[in-house]
């Protein structure tokens, strides 16, 4: 009985046009690998939706991880954006699979994590995959120094030649 | 300064031109090449390093690449100078016993004491021109190359890219062709 409300509230929403319908989705995504700028791991992704049924102005919410954060709108066109933070400790190199839900979803998902139920049960509306390589800081060694280094062995190296010549 | 004479024998303006500091057409493209190929190695760097673009900046970048060459160019006709007599002085015994060795006994009475003398000198210039001119460009392409870094990624590091660029080219160069003025007797 509840399934069959759901589905028609559903119903009445696609032919309002507030839902999504068979989206297709643009995305890009930016994740933070140098330890030296911030201890803490910044995520950005950004996409283009288009929906089949032309909806405009969606109100989207990202899930990552079992946290959900809002998703920004730019002013024109159907682009997305959404970031968030991370310690360092707990964003190791790993597969994230970003879940997006439009309000009526996210209802659901508020209403299952009310109710104990898993979450998992909720549906996306569609979900892009983040792939972040983890952080580090890089060589202890700057570029400038090996490079500096090097060239100074190849003068000593030419210097001692050429000193051979003149004596 | 002594007043220019037209009248060298044949021996004396080949004298010049083995021993002069003048440099041959060949030798001039060779060096003026390597000179623009070095000069235009900050290029990369600059680019990929300090973020300047190509295009915003080519007249910055080509009157920078032929400034440099210039006294990278210099610095290879000085350098090649001083070594070529050192070469020459070295090789000389060397070059003999290898002309002497490949001569026959037979061809060795054929030809005249100043014949000899003259392909041991001739062969002897050929190898201290190719010998010099290797360790004058190695010599100078090292020399500007850590200068470069030096004065680019250490003492003008906090320094906008264009002044950067500016001041490293022009510093690096000029000191390469400056030191190569100096001889050592």
């Amino acid at each position: 009985m509840a399934n069959l409300f759901v589905i028609s509230v559903l119903s009445l929403l696609i032919g309002s046009g507030f839902c999504c319908d068979q989206p297709s989705v643009d995305s890009s995504y930016y994740t933070s690998t140098n330890l030296k700028l911030g201890k803490n791991a910044a995520f950005v992704v950004e996409l283009t939706v288009k929906c089949k049924n032309n909806v405009q102005d969606l109100k989207l919410y990202a899930d990552v991880n079992g946290v959900q954060y809002p998703v920004t709108k730019s002013p024109e066109g159907n682009n997305y954006q959404v970031s968030w933070t991370a310690k360092n400790k707990k964003s190791p190199a790993a597969l994230f699979d970003v879940k997006f839900f439009d309000e009526s979803g996210y209802n659901a998902l508020k209403k299952a994590a009310r109710i104990n139920q898993d979450a998992n049960t909720v549906k996306p509306l569609f979900s892009v995959d983040v792939k972040h390589h983890g952080m580090s800081s890089g060589f202890w060694v700057s570029s400038e120094l090996i490079a500096l280094a090097a060239a100074s062995l190849i003068f000593y190296v030419v210097c001692n030649e050429r000193s051979a010549v003149i004596s | 300064m002594a007043p220019k004479s037209s009248n060298f024998s044949k021996e004396e303006e080949l004298l010049l031109q083995d021993f002069g500091r003048d440099l041959s057409r060949k030798s001039s493209v060779i060096f003026y090449v390597h000179a623009l190929f070095v000069s235009a190695i900050p290029l990369w760097l600059f680019n990929r390093i300090h973020q300047m673009e190509m295009l915003d900046n080519a007249i910055l970048f080509v009157i920078g690449t032929i400034f440099s060459a210039y006294f990278v160019a210099l610095a290879y006709k000085n350098n090649k100078f001083e070594l070529k007599h050192k070469i020459a002085q070295k090789r000389s015994d060397g070059v003999a016993a290898e002309l002497n060795a490949k001569m026959s006994e037979s061809e060795s009475k054929k030809i005249s004491k100043k014949e000899k003398d003259e392909r041991i000198l001739w062969r002897k210039n050929e190898i201290a021109e190719a010998e010099s001119m290797q360790l004058a460009v190695f010599y100078t392409n090292s020399l500007f190359l850590i200068l470069l870094i030096l004065s680019s990624f250490f003492f003008f590091k906090s320094y906008s890219p264009m002044p950067n660029y500016i001041i490293s080219m022009v510093g690096a160069s000029s000191i390469t062709g400056l030191l190569s003025t100096s001889s050592q007797k």
